[in-house]
């Protein structure tokens, strides 16, 4: 049993275990993305860095073994700046958007995407609740008006026109349940959290985006503006929204340290952002690969399950790719380990189709 | 220049060249026979697995097996893998994809493969491939051409440094290339193709001994035309009906002297010739031996006097090539070397084994054996003071001695010949070369550590050294000398080859074992280091091949004596390919402590062409570069890496004036972001992000702040990479910032001093214009309008860049100029 020192406190690991246990041990946090308790080590995000004192050297927490006598600090400045660095790297190569540009703008912090697939899903109190989540929307408050930022960086607006997101936000206002107190006018939604940014759409990608969406022009009320919509103009509006936000932005590892370590998206800006993808070749999930760090937990979490085709890195360095062996839809490769695999992903790259707010 | 290499060469990727049949489905492929059902690619398969094995070692093999057949991997045959093997479908896709050798779409009939090696790209690479793929009219994003004839691609190394720039198409090779002489190149080859067809060469006749004639079949030397030397010789000797023994040698190192041709008289005379033709084979002969009998000295000597008359070339007097060892240029390119590593060089057949074993091969071994204390072996490689030659410079004897110490019976012996820097062939020579001596050295490790089984892994780029290994293997264990009873001691070992299968980062310890077991070859973290959990898990011993190239000697002579040779930590000799700008390139083994400049200036004889020695590249994309005013620096692995760069496996690329240190950086840091297996952030993402940046400052995009950017990314990269590759990926960049920062700050402003980076240049036409023409001509982009007698333009526009017409000019009247006017001459950054 080798006795350590992590972050002054002293320790006693059992044989064969590694840094990171040791310091999980003590109660001493430290990020990881690539590492699965149990399974071998991969050893490639490299976000649980830290370093061994008597050296200064680096070590990856996960897979450095505990030794005896070694002397190791977690929180040190070089410490903090080697994980902002890799997550900051890691970023540059990420393609997607934490949140939907809507609601990136929102003056009044709606969560426009989630409102609208209540909409869609018929779920109309539910879909008032998101909308008067942390106030009264600006845009149903006539002494306060809105300029409905949304709607002009809705990226529908690149295809024909924007989704109606004001109507839509009244409409689902409208039908909050009987007795629900709008929230507190102060009670606003405090520090922004980290967000990924796409960007401008390029052609093709915006054809990607528009799949499975209704491409119909969008829906005027017919009881006229004022009166709003009717329950199915409603849900035929909320069909045009594109769902440009995370399929997972809650439970995505990556989004999270990044804001706890302050990592800024463009630190590390790459001279020609990579393209957006995407893979519906599943019922049940959906495959970004712009959100893939190559941690390599899908292919093992695939192997695990005994899949017979699962899924493989593919090429080498920056292109390293996961896939279905042979070019197989992703519905071949992961018969039985779908759901395992999106719960294992960290990041929003393996998705449920209806995204983590629909479990 | 064009020759022959052996017939391993013949197809780019020979993994059993020598059992499988030429590969007809390639043809089918390209010239539209029948294709291969799926029931003959099926039972290919099965064929393959069965020599194989069906383990998941087996796979790479297996792949290679596949491709030599096919040219490529055709789906089908992959899908059948996993259904008769211990493979996964998951495995397959990963291996194949991995690994640069291994193609998914058919190759067209012969494969171009353009070097980009270090000596090559700063002599030029980049314009002779854009040259053959303008030539082929390969449209972009395709390696083909419209008619299936060609297949080119970029090689990292071909490990003929000293022709640079070179190409081999199949297996023939062509040095000193240029984007004019594409055309001739291409030309020439389908000639040869042609000729090939008609019939073979002659067999060869049987040798008597008296006098000998020893022709250099180094790679280099084959690769220079050695093969017709030796057929032109032996039809010389046939003629004359003299009695000498022809006989091949190792490379002699002189590589910029190829084709090499000792001969030696009656009366045990030395003559060395240098740079041979085929052609003066016959004068070479008649001077040391008389022919023998009137008639036939008439018939040789009217034969050389009609070739006089009918050859349109202008017959040299052979004497002109000859070179004494005693010239005092060439003394000093032998006389400062000493060999350990190669010693005998130039003397000894490789595969010949009497030869070895009367020149005392094999006597380390067998005085280990007898002494039955390994130990005490260990003990004498401790007291040497060998480091590994591979670039680290580990203790040999401490390493030695941590796997011995491991418990348990099974253990691996590994030498590690994945030598995939660009600009460096070290390895290559010594295992053409001395293939004994390094199974010695292997053998004598083997007892020390305790192992019964020992891989030799050889990139697959070196066809040569992989069937020269193997056959030495086979020659060594019919003697006794390998196998299950080496020399009656009771102690056995059992030795194979492993092919790499093109990846750099498997010359990482750790890659290179996961490559062996037929996986990805992907680092993982040390500890635990080899020595303790290894080949499949079990304690492993790697070294490099030079490192097991000095044990013989060391045993032999002692260990004093090799300590007597360095520095204080840095003991023994090392073997450098000096390639580049010198005047005199190839291997070169050295005592340590020798100086840069002793190397570049005693044995290399200077910069050619006259130019400025501005730095030495020394230990590839690992190492960094050493400026000429720090010239003075030894050869020694602390004082190297303090001064920025490492000792490396042994690439020593000279640069001169005309080479601009952003793009050298910009070079190596593409070769390593290319080899980086994609696993840790830092290399995969971070190298990336550097190489964008040089990029950027390399086309004239340099923004202030790209320098410190590139200092804080390089530092990052070095201190948090998994693995070695990663580490050391950014000493190229942040050595040449450290000694060449003006240059870095020259290309933020947009100009490029040594005038190499193409987007920062304009060729222009001076006064000094005679209005031949010849520049219009020459010039694939039709950017020079033809104007006879009057001064020619070259529209900017339209220029390519590709220095077609500079060096064509009889009255050098081409220059390059800056693309953008200097700021002084009042024009705002931006324009141009």
């Amino acid at each position: 049993m080798p006795k350590l020192k992590i972050d002054n406190r002293e320790t006693q690991a059992p044989e064969g275990a590694t840094v990171l246990e040791a310091a999980r041990s003590l109660g001493i946090e430290i990020p990881t993305l690539c590492h699965v308790s149990g399974a071998p080590h991969f050893t490639g995000c490299m976000v649980c860095l830290v370093s061994e004192a008597s050296s200064g050297r680096l070590l990856p927490a996960c897979t450095a073994p505990a030794t005896e006598g070694c002397v190791i600090e977690t929180a040190t400045p070089a410490v903090r700046e080697a994980r902002r660095a890799a997550l900051g790297l890691l970023l540059s190569d990420h393609l997607g958007d934490c949140e939907g540009p809507c609601a990136r703008v929102c003056p009044s912090g709606i969560n426009i995407p989630l409102m609208i697939r209540r909409i869609g899903a018929g779920a109309l109190a539910e879909a008032g609740r998101v909308a008067a989540a942390s106030e009264l929307p600006r845009c149903c408050d006539p002494e306060r008006g809105c300029a409905a930022p949304c709607e002009r960086v809705c990226r529908r607006n690149q295809i024909d026109q924007a989704v109606s997101i004001r109507l839509l936000c009244r409409f689902a206002v409208g039908r909050l349940p009987e007795g629900h107190e709008p929230p507190n006018k102060a009670d606003v939604r405090g520090a922004r959290r980290f967000n990924s940014v796409i960007g401008r759409l390029r052609e093709e990608e915006k054809r990607l985006m528009m799949e499975g969406v209704d491409p119909a022009p969008r829906v005027t009320p017919s009881a006229g503006e004022a009166a709003g919509f009717a329950a199915d103009e409603a849900a035929r509006e909320a069909g045009r929204c594109m769902r440009c936000d995370c399929r997972k932005p809650e439970t995505c590892l990556l989004r999270r340290y990044a804001g706890e370590y302050g990592v800024k998206q463009n630190r590390y800006k790459p001279r020609e952002r990579r393209v957006f993808e995407r893979d519906t070749s599943h019922p049940d999930l959906v495959f970004e690969p712009g959100k893939c760090i190559g941690c390599g937990i899908c292919v093992h979490t695939a192997r695990a399950h005994g899949e017979p085709l699962g899924l493989s890195f593919t090429g080498r360095g920056m292109r390293t790719r996961i896939g279905v062996p042979f070019g197989e839809p992703l519905s071949k490769g992961l018969t039985v380990s779908a759901r395992a695999v999106v719960e294992a992903c960290p990041t929003g790259a393996f998705a449920w189709r209806g995204g983590e707010d629909e479990q | 220049m064009r020759t022959t290499a052996d017939t391993a060469c013949c197809r780019p990727w020979t993994a059993r060249g020598d059992t499988v049949p030429p590969s007809p489905p390639a043809r089918a492929a390209a010239g539209g026979d029948k294709p291969a059902t799926s029931q003959t690619v099926r039972a290919a398969v099965d064929e393959i697995v069965r020599d194989t094995g069906r383990s998941p070692d087996a796979l790479i093999s297996i792949l290679q097996a596949i491709q030599t057949r096919y040219n490529y991997l055709p789906e089908e045959a992959l899908r059948r893998i996993p259904e008769i093997a211990d493979i996964t479908a998951a495995d397959i896709a990963g291996v194949s994809t991995f690994y640069n050798q291994f193609r998914h779409r058919p190759a067209g009939r012969h494969f171009v493969r353009v070097c980009v090696g270090t000596a090559c790209h700063v002599r030029g690479a980049d314009r002779v491939i854009d040259a053959v793929r303008r030539r082929l009219q390969i449209p972009e994003g395709e390696d083909t051409d419209r008619d299936g004839l060609f297949t080119v691609t970029a090689v990292a190394c071909l490990g003929c440094c000293t022709l640079a720039p070179a190409v081999q198409i199949d297996d023939v090779t062509y040095g000193h290339l240029a984007p004019t002489k594409v055309e001739g190149m291409l030309r020439d080859f389908l000639e040869q193709q042609r000729r090939r067809d008609a019939g073979g060469p002659p067999p060869a006749a049987p040798a008597l001994p008296e006098g000998e004639i020893r022709v250099g079949q180094g790679s280099c030397c084959v690769a220079g035309g050695s093969r017709e030397v030796w057929h032109g010789l032996e039809a010389a000797v046939r003629e004359t009906g003299a009695a000498v023994r022809i006989r091949t040698v190792g490379c002699v190192g002189m590589c910029h002297q190829t084709p090499l041709v000792e001969v030696v008289d009656r009366a045990g005379r030395s003559t060395l010739y240098a740079k041979v033709s085929a052609g003066e084979t016959r004068r070479i002969v008649a001077r040391h031996f008389r022919p023998a009998g009137p008639a036939r000295s008439v018939r040789a000597m009217l034969r050389a006097g009609l070739e006089r008359c009918y050859t349109d070339e202008e017959w040299e007097p052979v004497e002109r090539y000859a070179i004494d060892v005693r010239d005092p240029p060439v003394s000093a390119f032998l006389g400062r070397q000493r060999y350990v590593a190669a010693e005998h060089r130039g003397e000894i057949e490789p595969l010949d084994l009497e030869d070895c074993l009367a020149r005392g091969g094999f006597g380390g071994l067998r005085g280990a054996l007898a002494g039955g204390d390994p130990a005490a072996v260990i003990e004498t490689v401790r007291r040497s003071g060998l480091r590994g030659r591979g670039g680290a410079g580990f203790p040999a004897g401490e390493k030695w001695g941590r796997v011995r110490a491991q418990p348990g019976t099974e253990k691996y012996v590994v030498m590690n010949g994945d030598e995939g820097d660009p600009g460096a062939f070290m390895d290559r020579m010594l295992l053409e070369s001395y293939p004994y001596r390094v199974l010695e050295g292997i053998a004598v490790a083997a007892f020390a550590v305790g192992a019964h089984e020992g891989v030799l892994y050889i990139r697959a780029e070196y066809p040569l050294a992989v069937q020269r290994v193997r056959a030495a293997i086979a020659r060594a264990e019919a003697r006794g000398l390998l196998g299950p009873d080496i020399l009656g001691s009771g102690f056995g070992l059992r030795l194979r080859v492993m092919e790499g299968a093109g990846a750099f980062v498997c010359g990482e310890e750790t890659a290179l074992l996961a490559s062996i077991e037929g996986r990805r070859g992907m680092p993982r973290f040390r500890p635990p280091y080899p020595a303790e959990r290894g080949l499949h898990g079990r304690p492993t011993l790697i070294n490099n091949v030079e490192t097991y190239a000095c044990v013989p000697w060391i045993l032999r002579e002692g260990p004093a004596a090799f300590a007597a040779l360095g520095t204080a930590a840095s003991k023994g000799t090392k073997v450098f390919s000096l390639t580049g700008k010198v005047r005199r390139g190839g291997l070169i083994e050295v005592p340590m402590g020798i100086t840069i400049r002793e190397i570049v200036e005693e044995i290399g004889g200077g910069v050619a062409e006259g130019r400025r020695f501005k730095a030495v590249q020394i230990g590839g994309p690992s190492g960094g570069c050493i400026p000429a005013e720090q010239g003075d620096l030894p050869i020694d692995y602390e004082a190297l890496t303090h001064a920025g760069a490492i000792m490396g496996s042994g690439g020593l690329v000279v640069l001169d004036d005309t080479d601009c240190m952003v793009d050298v950086a910009r070079y190596f840091l593409q070769f390593t972001q290319a080899q980086s297996c994609g696993k840790c952030t830092f290399c995969r993402i971070g190298t990336k992000r550097m190489l964008e940046i040089l990029e950027r400052l390399c086309a004239g995009e340099g923004r202030a702040g790209d320098v410190e950017e590139l200092e804080h990314l390089g530092q990052i990269t070095r201190v948090g990479s998994l693995c070695a590759l990663g580490g050391t990926a950014p000493n190229p960049v942040l050595s040449t910032i450290r000694n060449f920062r003006d240059e870095y700050e020259a290309h933020i402003a947009g100009r490029c001093p040594a005038r190499r980076c193409k987007q920062l240049i304009r060729y222009v036409v001076t006064d000094k214009c005679i209005g031949c023409t010849r520049c219009a001509q020459q010039c694939p982009v039709n950017a020079i309008p033809l104007r006879p007698y009057r001064r020619h333009e070259i529209d900017a526009s339209l220029c390519s860049r590709c220095d077609t017409c500079r060096p064509g000019c009889p009255a050098e009247a081409i220059e390059i100029v800056d693309a953008r006017p200097a700021p002084d001459e009042g024009r705002e950054k931006g324009e141009g």
